[in-house]
């Protein structure tokens, strides 16, 4: 049952400053995360939506906290997790962060070498903060084989305690990121594979799922 | 079914591709309207979005009963004089007497508001009144050039759907 349960679902991709002009981002559109957002609001959930870089319009009838960075991304959530009943991760949340940021935009006379670190893990921490939370992981993989996508949404359910994976091949023309359509697999004990259909009816799987569950 | 109620503002030409956009979310609507609001748009363009013939007059049919307990009421665009009505439960027309039944029956009823921004402070105490006795609820306008501008029809289209699955009895 869907009505009346606190959901916070995050969506869009970050972006990673350079300098005060560049950055690195990814090419996540936040389609999914909206229409899930829209699936949970229609039945009934109180939602609210953490919004990195998005190409969608967001409804002004959600509650939006907007943000840039993975940072930003991770202080957000970490704060609102505590609070809610179901957590779904959409973002496309930047596995890598500078080092060092500047300020000024960079000379470009000169040739640049950009030192990265690794992010933190948001999904790792949710179950640490709040174990009752029921958590929904999103992975995307490229052009690998239907066992080693299982094998990777198994992997975050083992590492993070996701309680359910979404997981997808972007390498294929109909389900890039930014697609309309996708074609998904659910992965928890069992796997339910969601042929070709658009984000909207794939939302409308996802929560038939989740709804059996919470 | 969604019996949307289209009245006399400028804004209820936006109701027919609004019909069209419920329709895509598989909802069946049914179209109820004003003679204002026929005055503004043909019923015709209506009964094409939403595929059934349009209730413009109360007949022998007591359309106000039949379609009173369907799965939502939405008034959109609601005039400042159709919200006033029903603030003080006045049943004068085929739109207002429709609302004071439904109210009877418990269905949801949702307002969207379209008028000019001096119209819409006028009749504020009206609009606090329908939310105090939680009988009907309101879709924000856009305020935008002092006016109280039709919301986006996605804005609607997610209100709608979330009240009539908040009103489902579990």
């Amino acid at each position: 049952m869907i009505k009346g349960k606190k959901i916070l679902i995050s969506l869009g991709g970050t972006y990673e400053p350079i300098d005060s002009v560049r950055g690195i981002t990814n090419k996540s559109s936040g389609k999914m995360g909206l229409a899930i957002a829209r699936e949970a609001y229609i039945r009934g959930a109180d939602l609210t939506l953490i919004v990195a870089n998005v190409s969608v319009e967001i409804p002004s009838v959600f509650d939006v906290v907007h943000v840039e960075t993975s940072k930003e991304m991770n202080d957000a959530v970490l704060k609102l997790v505590p609070d809610y009943d179901i957590f779904i991760s959409t973002a496309a949340v930047s596995d890598f962060e500078f080092k060092q940021k500047s300020d000024k935009k960079l000379d470009s006379s000169n040739s640049l070498f950009l030192d990265l670190k690794p992010t933190t893990k948001i999904i790792r921490q949710i179950k640490k903060i709040n174990p009752d939370i029921f958590l929904v992981g999103f992975k995307a993989e490229f052009n690998i084989s239907r066992d080693d996508i299982i094998e990777c949404a198994r992997k975050q359910i083992a590492d993070a305690g996701t309680d359910l994976v979404v997981a997808n091949d972007i390498s294929r023309d109909c389900c890039h990121f930014g697609s309309d359509n996708n074609e998904v697999l659910i992965v928890d004990e069992d796997v339910l594979t969601i042929p070709l259909a658009s984000k909207r009816e794939i939302a409308k799987r996802i929560f038939d799922v989740i709804s059996k569950k919470v | 079914m969604i019996i949307l109620c289209v009245t006399g503002s400028i804004a209820a030409t936006e109701s027919i591709k609004l019909a069209r956009e419920l329709r895509r979310e598989g909802m069946e609507v049914k179209c109820f309207m004003s003679e204002s609001a026929c005055e503004i748009i043909h019923p015709n363009a209506m009964e094409f979005a939403t595929g059934n013939e349009v209730v413009t007059k109360l007949t022998g049919k007591i359309e106000h009963v039949k379609y009173s307990q369907e799965d939502l009421i939405l008034v959109a665009p609601a005039t400042a004089n159709t919200i006033s009505k029903f603030a003080h439960k006045i049943a004068d027309n085929l739109i207002s007497t429709l609302l004071i039944t439904a109210q009877g029956h418990d269905t949801p009823i949702i307002f969207v508001p379209s008028m000019h921004d001096s119209m819409y402070r006028a009749i504020r105490e009206n609009i606090e009144k329908i939310k105090s006795e939680g009988t009907a609820t309101f879709i924000k306008p856009r305020m935008d050039e002092g006016k109280a501008k039709f919301p986006s029809k996605e804005d609607i289209v997610l209100e709608s759907l979330r009240a009539i699955n908040l009103n489902k009895k579990d």
